[in-house]
């Protein structure tokens, strides 16, 4: 066993593509450290070892073969299917009905697995390009998304809901896909939108027209918007440091070390530590992509396309949140927002990346065996 | 071409981030700077600190009315009505107190849950500890000998009607008028976040309790607060007047508004009006509202420390690059009176003593009577009105008060008007003198009435009482014996339209210049009609007929008179520079017969009998025929049938009998003197509503006056003989 791993670490090391999604998932957590250790050294602490915690998750995922869990990915995508169906018949927490309360102190959110478990089910499901020329090829695929973009919907979480089609856009498009099908589609999903917004709850209903008020320059945002973007602002070119403390107490924003930790970042570190993480995370898009276009392997590379997109569509909607250019919704900043279970679930996205980068068979491998 | 499907999915990442770049760039380096001000100011609170209201004082500086600290027992009406966010603050910051640390966030959450549940029960505890702590005796509801603790939470649930019956009223409001008015619903969202007064005015131990076992208790707080007190209860209550509620319609006109910290140099309008706000609601404490009323400071401090509306924070004073700033409150200033409390007081008790019967009158009951006393230089050292009633008491018996249409303790008498009667009479020879309308030395022969052919009218007052006459009279001793046939003459020589500019020359019928809420009183506009005009005037000769004055405005004329026709503004307020003017000149001759005249009223005329005195005064009787709306004994109001020309009784629309108010005749005795006699320094005139003969029942009272002015040193001294 012991064996194995050091094969894997020496493997991981040796493997180019591999180094920049380890260095920047390395820097973003150093980031989330250095940020809680303003508003919350405790969480600081507990989050130091989250991220050991992390680490060690990537190795245990690094040691059985990506295309293993490729195998039963359909286990697990009906699995967190049966995980999201039965969270909506728990006890709400605010008003909504997204975790397991297992313990006191650990709970889990289903739709934390659902977003890998989909991923996989689609990557196993577009691994061969079969017939995806034909509009009517799509079905599959939008009915893979319909069901947990609804469950997910249901609980309500829109925020991690609208990843589920925005992914499978992405992995249509790298999967090859007809661009002006999709296009189509999406215009009339655009059109038919406001046909959905009777069926949002309340609150949802709300959120909707506050932000659309805020972008029309009009009527109040949403107060921890308000303050989050005023943060961010006023954290200037080179940020306020310790100083900036103030203006993110809980009293103002009380999310500020969960989803509204970008807020931190701008106030503390203004622009350049604002630009530093929005390029960690091109940075980190960017290798995966590579990681994708070197691997030979059908499901592989989709995977790896679905899980970076997953991840990146994910930060921006929480950065677009902060800075108040998208509505309000309960998504984390990956690897950077306060959390055990999202630290997780953003370390074992990366660990199936890097299993991947190890495990590829490149087409320049394959150049060797080739007959000459 | 897979490749390339891969490089447009980055191109599309690639945009997106740019989007949020793009937007960063805006934020941080165009309104970095904007917003840090912003947050700043959203950081700072703003908390008021109370002022005092300026005291009342008296011409020595005796403070007859003042505030003194105290205390009111409030409740955050949150925690009254258990509000779900106010319970969780309250328990999280509980929690931050103890300094117990929780591994996870669920063992918090449930550990919150916990404590929100023991400080409900802590709630639902305080109406049963305030009951048991505190004095409930003052309050009615539901019933004055209710036990205590049905008595708070009648209180408690008074508290939730009223912000009720605010929000039903303002969303009536807004449904109505199908627009909702911003201050209409802030004013119901801030009740909904006041506290409101539970007890007021809880004794100092009580507080000091409430202080030290703040945690028992949460959302009741003790609330500094102020408490105006009114050392001489009753003496002269009409003059210093009381304080009420504020009304919307006062608020508004000026409210209180804190600093904007958004604009640069506002001070926002602290001297406004909150809707807690007492005002001055009658008498002095009304009049001179805006200098009584004080200033309050406020507090600006970067939140985040322990700071409420109702404890003021502590500031470190060290910390110069700290954004605190305080702005200090204004006291109100202090009013001085040209009252003499002290000589008012025992006036008053003199008047109130059963054995010196100074109220009662001819039918031998208590007679509501007012006093002034005005020196020479338009001083008012007393302003005397019964009944009166207790200032520190206004709260409990206001309604009594406003609904006492028979006693009227409220109204101010010494400022309202009467008929004058026969104290007019002096200012009528002035007038009929200057005019050379008659000389003193001219001889009127009084035979019991004025026309030859009309024995039963304009009738002398002693021919009515015992068919005798006056006989042939001059001025002096007209004035002497009150000859009414001899001011008849005058009046109808004089006319309505020169005893009308005379009477207002003497300051009758218009603002006599006190700056307190005074009646004007009335004279006649001259009419068409030549006779009807002439018998007024004929009537005014004996201070009868379209003829109205306050008591004040008497001592004013007698003054004026007295000086040789110079007006002097008489004023209470000690601060006021009187303005004189000189309204008519009276010949030596002329002014030395009127005084002898109103000597031999005192010595031999008709108030002989009662006013003599080791002090040389003189002044003139007056005896007011009058009608009012009939009382009875006690003091419901009287109604009389209705009858129609026939004699039957007069039915309604409904068939049912009419009433209407029944109105009592009587007399009014009046007395106007001066002391001492030879060398004015004091004019004092007394009425008495009702009373009967000026002569017997309200010399006396003037008679008692002029004692205790000597008793307070305000007479020479002299040798009792």
């Amino acid at each position: 066993m012991l064996k194995k791993f050091r094969d894997i670490l020496l493997k991981l090391l040796t493997t180019r593509v591999a180094w920049p999604i380890v260095l920047t998932v390395g820097l973003l957590c150093t980031v989330s450290i250095m940020t809680l250790e303003l508003i919350s050294p405790i969480r600081a602490e507990r989050q130091q070892i989250h991220v050991a915690v992390g680490a060690a998750v990537i190795l245990l995922v690094l040691t059985i073969s990506f295309q293993n869990f490729g195998r039963i990915a359909f286990v697990l995508y009906a699995l967190s299917l049966v995980l999201l169906v039965g969270v909506l018949g728990t006890a709400p927490i605010n008003h909504a009905r997204r975790w397991f309360q297992l313990t006191a102190s650990f709970s889990i959110q289903p739709s934390e697995i659902a977003k890998i478990a989909y991923v996989l089910m689609l990557a196993r499901h577009l691994r061969y390009k079969r017939q995806l020329d034909s509009i009517k090829d799509l079905l599959t695929p939008f009915l893979l998304t319909l069901i947990p973009f609804a469950l997910i919907l249901a609980e309500p979480d829109l925020g991690t809901a609208l990843l589920f089609p925005l992914t499978l856009y992405a992995m249509l498009i790298a999967a090859g896909a007809r661009l002006r099908h999709l296009l189509a589609i999406a215009l009339i999903v655009i059109l038919a939108a406001p046909g959905a917004f009777p069926f949002l709850k309340p609150y949802q209903q709300q959120r909707v027209i506050d932000f659309g008020r805020s972008l029309a320059g009009t009527g109040k945002p949403h107060p921890q918007q308000a303050q989050s973007r005023m943060a961010v602002a006023a954290g200037g070119i080179w940020g306020l440091g310790a100083e900036g403390a103030k203006y993110v107490r809980p009293r103002q924003l009380p999310e500020a070390y969960t989803d509204f930790i970008f807020a931190v970042v701008g106030v503390q570190w203004g622009f350049a530590g604002c630009l530093l993480i929005v390029g960690l995370y091109l940075a980190f898009f960017a290798a995966s992509v590579e990681i994708a276009g070197s691997t030979k392997d059908p499901f592989g590379r989709l995977m790896v396309v679905g899980l970076a997109s997953m991840m990146l569509f994910q930060a921006m909607i929480n950065m677009g949140m902060t800075m108040g250019i998208g509505p309000v919704t309960g998504v984390a900043l990956p690897f950077v927002s306060y959390g055990g279970s999202s630290l997780l679930a953003s370390m074992l996205t990366a660990g199936l990346l890097l299993n991947v980068s190890v495990r590829r068979q490149t087409h320049s491998a394959i150049m060797q065996y080739a007959p000459a | 071409m897979l490749n390339r499907r891969l490089v447009v999915l980055f191109v599309l990442v690639f945009l997106g981030l740019c989007v949020l770049a793009t937007r960063l760039r805006t934020l941080q380096f165009t309104q970095a700077d904007a917003m840090r001000k912003e947050l700043q100011i959203s950081l700072m609170q703003r908390s008021p600190i109370e002022t005092a209201r300026g005291a009342i004082l008296d011409r020595n500086n005796i403070k007859i009315a003042y505030d003194k600290p105290s205390y009111h027992l409030v409740m955050d009406y949150r925690a009254m009505n258990l509000d779900d966010g106010w319970l969780a603050r309250a328990a999280s910051d509980r929690l931050e107190a103890s300094g117990e640390k929780f591994a996870t966030r669920a063992q918090r959450s449930q550990r919150i849950a916990e404590l929100k549940e023991t400080i409900k029960r802590e709630i639902d505890a305080i109406p049963a500890a305030i009951a048991q702590r505190c004095d409930t005796s003052d309050l009615d509801d539901p019933s004055p000998d209710a036990p205590p603790l049905e008595k708070v939470l009648a209180r408690f649930h008074a508290i939730r009607e009223d912000i009720n019956t605010l929000r039903v009223n303002v969303w009536d409001f807004a449904l109505r008028r199908d627009r909702a008015r911003d201050e209409d619903f802030n004013r119901m969202l801030e009740a909904e976040k006041l506290t409101h007064i539970i007890i007021p005015h809880i004794t100092d131990d009580l507080a000091f309790y409430f202080i030290a076992h703040a945690q028992e208790y949460p959302g009741l707080i003790v609330r500094d607060s102020r408490l105006r007190v009114y050392p001489y209860k009753d003496v002269a209550c009409q003059v210093i007047g009381s304080l009420r509620r504020v009304n919307a319609a006062e608020r508004d006109r000026l409210p209180f508004r804190f600093p904007n910290l958004r604009s640069e140099g506002d001070e926002g309008q602290l001297n406004g009006y909150r809707d807690i706000d007492l005002i001055g609601d009658t008498g002095v404490e009304a009049k001179k509202e805006d200098t009584l009323h004080g200033q309050r400071g406020c507090w600006i401090i970067e939140r985040g420390g322990n700071v409420s509306d109702d404890a003021a924070p502590a500031v470190d004073e060290d910390t110069a690059s700290s954004p605190d700033r305080r702005i200090d409150p204004k006291f109100g200033q202090d009013v001085r009176l040209t009252l003499d409390i002290a000589l008012q007081q025992d006036i008053e008790a003199a008047l109130h003593d059963p054995a010196k019967r100074l109220l009662r009158g001819k039918d031998d009951k208590d007679h509501f009577v007012a006093v002034v006393v005005l020196s020479m230089d338009g001083q008012v050292l007393s302003l005397i009105s019964t009944p009166g009633y207790d200032l520190n008491d206004m709260d409990n018996i206001r309604n009594d008060l406003n609904q006492d249409e028979y006693r009227r303790p409220q109204a101010n008498r010494a400022l309202q008007g009467y008929q004058p009667g026969s104290t007019i009479k002096p200012l009528i020879a002035t007038a009929a003198l200057t005019e050379h309308l008659v000389t003193p030395q001219e001889t009127i022969t009084c035979n019991g009435y004025l026309f030859p052919n009309r024995p039963t009218q304009y009738r002398c007052s002693i021919y009515l009482e015992s068919h005798a006459t006056h006989g042939p009279l001059q001025l002096a001793d007209a004035i002497a014996q009150s000859c009414n046939i001899y001011f008849y003459t005058l009046g109808g020589r004089l006319g309505t339209e020169r005893l009308v500019s005379w009477l207002s020359a003497f300051g009758l019928g218009r603002d006599s210049g006190l700056e307190l809420h005074d009646q004007d009183g009335l004279l006649p506009q001259p009419r068409q009609n030549p006779d009807e005009d002439q018998y007024n005037a004929i009537l005014m000769g004996i201070g009868q007929g379209p003829v109205f004055a306050t008591p004040l405005q008497m001592a004013s004329a007698y003054a004026t008179l007295l000086r040789g026709g110079q007006w002097i503004q008489p004023h209470i307020f000690a601060d006021t520079v009187p303005q004189t003017s000189q309204m008519f000149h009276i010949a030596p001759e002329h002014l030395a017969a009127i005084r002898e005249g109103m000597r031999r009223t005192v010595t031999v005329g008709t108030a002989k009998k009662v006013m003599t005195l080791h002090i040389p005064v003189a002044g003139k009787t007056g005896t007011a025929d009058v009608k009012r709306k009939a009382f009875d004994d006690e003091g419901h109001p009287v109604f009389d049938p209705l009858k129609n020309a026939d004699g039957t009784p007069k039915l309604g629309p409904d068939g049912q009998p009419q009433f209407a108010r029944a109105f009592t005749a009587g007399t009014d005795a009046w007395f106007v003197g001066y002391v001492p006699a030879d060398k004015p320094k004091f004019v004092i005139a007394a009425v008495m509503e009702f009373g009967g003969h000026g002569g017997a029942f309200s010399a006396p009272i003037v008679k008692e006056t002029i004692l205790q002015l000597e008793k307070h040193r305000y007479l020479p001294q002299m040798d009792v003989p």
